[in-house]
């Protein structure tokens, strides 16, 4: 069953007397039980796509496309019904848990205070609901008579996930969930999100710049380049054999596991993202592409690669 | 880079502070004081005389203009006293850092405690009157501010590359300083300048209003004490006042809102700018990782 | 330790602040008796009297250690104009004092709060443009100056309010009413002028904190504005403002005096005024130390009160 549906979504903030458009044109689905990953470099516009999803950017963007929550057209919501969908049915981890837990309020406070504020649990039954999650997410019970400070980065992030699970949503969105930690806790939290969605149906939308983590628990990835999808299919197939050259080089900068020549050697990317304020038409990757020809400057169709893959660019063949 | 944009309050200030004080500076010159009293005796605003009548029946409006010349010098000359002390103080301490970092920054922070109005006050009054006197006061009382600023940025700037650079390769602590150091500062300078200018026409319209004025010559502060004197308040004669307060109160609101806006476009305090409010949301929002932020 | 540091700092600064009164009053280059009393009507007698009181005949050794002794005793000197000891008058004038900065400082940060966070919240909505607006005039206008317009518009012409004294009748009597309806104008004019440098500091602290990741984190949560505004925004933005505001004891203090000398309130403001008028060199030395050394305690209160209140200070 699909959960999340994004259609031709656009952002785009005001700079200056110009628009800066973060995200032209995404689609992406997410159902039931799946973990989606969204990849790319910084400034993609990935985090601009998961904020969108409940209506948190800033009031100065601009949104344009339909986004579609289990049925419902969240982008004509009002402020009431959006409140509504609000952590009761999708929640988000967001990046940087150093700055997302409020520094004055205890643990299991804040872990407690969504299921209290949409009446899930009563306020005596509140410390119980708290000190459950942070079991769940593997922290001490303890740890909700603590304030944010006295937590290490690993703690404060799952702490994070536990205040994410409050409300026992439909869908998680994790925005960079990891990409402050160590390896160890790392690889403790994805492994947390792929048991939610096997064990629990939870769909989640994982962003991230971390090939490594993606391929690790995703179902599918889409891969972003300058506000658009320029490639998504399974994750075997994209990370696997990858059909775009701008997921092809991105593989190549990571580092495989087990293979020192990519360590020693990453392939890296000449050149640098394109401007978001620029209306240039045609690939944005066409500046940075080995394979770039005359074509590259016209309309991009989206091509379907195989089974459930879409690709776009025209040097893949239909 | 911020542009142009965020500085344009700033030089609106700088601009109209400029021209007050080439005004001021003129105004002595071009007409003494109307001592022949040909008005009638506190009267009310009228066409002829905008802002009412003193008691002695010179036009309020007149003795403003007139009295522009010495609030400004003295406001000018304690800003400039403080700022001397404060800067010298701040870079001095930022400079050195170790001992002499310490015994100044503790000094600078016992005086930044003390209340400024009862310091000035009594500095002033065992000073005695006049107007290097009243000046001194109010330097005295005004300095720390300055200081801690300027403390802060040097030790900012102490620890960049370049002046590591210059540090290797020998370069003494003057020079130091007046090439490294001094242009870094140079901008905090500015915004304290515009500060302290404000809160000088401040002290020493309220030490005049204690009645440790210049009485020398015509303040604005000096008015509303005379006017206070001769009871202008129970007598109803609220024009008598009107004026000399108005005239203060645009003067440092200029220099607040100069000093504010110096601040906010130098992007010392982004968010806290409060007549330019760069968003702040822009990096972040856009997707791009948020940057190194203080814990 | 902490509370070591706190009280050992706070003995330096005290120590300060007497050293201070001692090289104004005695040290000073010229005679500090004559320049107080120049132009004044002073007879020879008085002169010599103000000497001897500050003990200016002596040798400075013996001047500071009798100093230090006299102070240490709770002895003040006597005033002149009075002819009782400066100890007794300064008791007197605390609690008018503390009446007036309190009131003034809890109406002050009320409002202040209120239209703070309203404006910081919607940075140039039509409430931050006319809150801050008013803010700003009120922070530039001449304290006594605001006082004298309040003065003269509600006290004289509107004749609401007495426009001097802490009671109508000179005996003490009157009441607790009598003393709010005398207390109504210096407290407004004491708190219009607090009021704009809180509703500055909240309003820039309150725009800072709206964009940080927990407020947004609170958003989606699901949780309304006005809960998102006052239990995660605000108790946030509260900590950089009580230490500004508690740092900055000497301004409000120096609010203080002055109003009282514009409305003579009976207070420490108002004594200083006098003294200044009298002239009362011992009493003006006691209100000196008296101001300086209870804004230096309060400081170092504060600061220990503030280490309790921001959990932010620590990291892992």
């Amino acid at each position: 069953m699909t959960l999340l549906e994004l259609d031709g979504l656009s952002v785009a903030y005001p700079a200056g007397q110009r628009w800066a458009r973060a995200v032209r044109g995404v689609s992406l689905s997410v159902a039931a039980g799946e973990v989606v990953g969204l990849a790319g470099e910084s400034g993609c516009g990935k985090t601009s796509v998961a904020m969108s999803v409940l209506r948190l950017l800033p009031r100065t963007a601009k949104v344009t496309g339909r986004i579609r929550f289990g049925g419902t057209d969240l982008t004509g919501a009002t402020w009431g019904e959006l409140r509504a969908v609000r952590w009761a049915q999708a929640a988000v981890v967001f990046q940087g848990a150093q700055h997302a837990l409020n520094p004055m309020h205890r643990i299991g406070t804040q872990i407690a205070e969504p299921a209290l504020r949409h009446g899930l649990v009563t306020r005596s039954a509140a410390a119980a609901h708290a000190a459950d999650l942070l079991q769940r997410v593997g922290l001490a019970p303890e740890l909700a008579r603590d304030h944010p400070h006295q937590l290490s980065g690993g703690q404060r992030q799952r702490a994070l996930l536990a205040t994410a699970l409050s409300c026992s949503p439909r869908l998680l969105i994790a925005d960079e969930p990891t990409s402050a930690l160590d390896s160890v806790s790392q690889a403790a939290i994805l492994g947390l999100l792929r048991e939610l969605a096997a064990e629990r149906g939870i769909g989640v939308l994982l962003v991230s710049h971390d090939l490594g983590a993606l391929a690790a628990v995703c179902d599918r990835i889409a891969v972003m380049y300058a506000g658009r999808i320029v490639e998504q299919g399974s994750a075997e197939a994209v990370l696997g054999d990858p059909a775009h050259p701008y997921t092809e080089a991105l593989t190549g900068a990571a580092t495989v596991i087990g293979d020192p020549a990519t360590r020693y050697a990453p392939r890296s990317l000449g050149g640098a993202p394109p401007d978001p304020l620029s209306t240039a038409p045609g690939c944005a990757f066409a500046p940075r592409c080995p394979h770039a020809g005359p074509d590259c400057g016209g309309e991009i169709p989206l091509r379907p690669a195989g089974p459930g893959r879409l690709v776009e660019c025209v040097r893949v063949a239909s | 880079m911020t542009g142009w944009r965020p500085l344009l309050p700033a030089a609106a200030a700088g601009t109209t502070l400029t021209a007050l004080g080439l005004l001021s500076l003129t105004v002595p010159a071009a007409r003494t004081l109307p001592g022949n009293a040909s008005g009638p005796h506190l009267a009310p605003p009228s066409a002829r005389y905008p802002f009412g009548t003193t008691d002695t029946g010179l036009s309020v409006l007149d003795l403003v203009v007139f009295g522009a010349h010495r609030t400004l010098i003295i406001a000018a000359l304690s800003t400039a006293l403080a700022l001397g002390v404060g800067t010298a103080t701040g870079v001095l301490a930022g400079h050195f850092q170790g001992w002499p970092d310490r015994v100044l920054s503790r000094f600078t922070q016992w005086v930044l405690v003390l209340p400024q109005l009862p310091l000035a006050i009594t500095i002033a009054a065992v000073l005695g009157p006049g107007l290097a006197q009243l000046s001194l006061a109010i330097a005295l009382a005004y300095w720390p501010a300055t200081a801690r600023v300027v403390r802060a940025a040097v030790v900012a700037t102490e620890s960049l590359p370049h002046l590591e650079r210059a540090r290797a390769l020998g370069a003494g602590h003057w020079r130091q300083i007046r090439v490294h150091t001094w242009p870094a500062v140079l901008p905090v300078v500015i915004t304290c300048t515009t500060l302290t200018l404000g809160n000088a026409l401040l002290s020493e319209a309220t030490l005049s209003f204690f009645g440790l004025g210049d009485t020398t010559s015509v303040t604005w502060g000096g008015m509303l004490q005379d006017a206070s004197g001769i009871g202008a308040i129970t007598a109803g004669a609220w024009w008598y006042l009107l004026a000399p307060g108005l005239a203060i109160t645009l003067v440092v609101m200029v220099c607040s809102i100069a000093g504010r806006s110096t601040e906010a476009a130098l992007g010392r305090h982004q968010a806290h700018g409060l007549l330019l409010r760069r968003p702040r949301w822009r990096r972040s929002a856009a997707g791009e990782p948020a940057g190194p932020e203080p814990v | 330790m902490r509370a070591a540091r706190v009280a050992g700092t706070l003995l330096a600064r005290l120590t300060g602040v007497l050293f201070l009164g001692f090289a104004l009053f005695h040290l000073l280059p010229g005679d500090p008796v004559s320049a107080l009393t120049r132009g004044r009507p002073v007879t020879t007698e008085d002169l010599a009297t103000i000497r001897a009181g500050f003990g200016l005949d002596l040798p400075l050794w013996k001047q500071f250690t009798s100093y230090v002794t006299a102070l240490a005793h709770g002895d003040l000197g006597t005033s002149l104009a009075a002819h009782r000891p400066v100890a007794d008058m300064l008791a007197e004038r605390i609690g008018p004092t503390l009446l007036l900065t309190v009131s003034a400082t809890v109406l002050s940060v009320t409002v202040g709060i209120a239209t703070g966070v309203a404006a910081g919240w919607r940075p140039r909505g039509i409430g931050d443009r006319v809150g801050t607006g008013a803010a700003i005039v009120l922070w530039s206008a001449p304290t006594f100056w605001l006082g004298m317009l309040l003065m003269a518009i509600l006290g004289v012409a509107a004749g609401l309010f007495p426009i001097a004294g802490m009671r109508s009748t000179e005996s003490g009597g009157g009441g607790v009413l009598d003393v709010a309806h005398h207390l109504v104008l210096p407290c407004i004019t004491l708190a219009a002028v607090q009021y704009a440098q809180y509703h500055l500091l909240i309003r820039s602290a309150v725009a800072a904190e709206r964009h940080a990741v927990y407020v947004t984190l609170a958003r989606a949560k699901g949780l309304p504005d006005a809960l998102v505004r006052w239990r995660h925004a605000v108790p946030n933005a509260m900590a950089p403002t009580l230490s500004l505001v508690l740092t900055n004891l000497g301004f409000v203090v120096s609010g203080a005096v002055t109003v009282e000398a514009v409305f003579s309130w009976p207070g420490l403001g108002d004594l200083t005024f006098e003294a200044l008028r009298g002239p009362d060199p011992p009493v003006l030395h006691g209100t000196f130390l008296l101001l300086c050394g209870s804004v230096v305690t309060a400081d170092a209160i504060a600061d220990v009160v503030l280490r309790r209140f921001d959990r932010r200070g620590g990291t892992t």
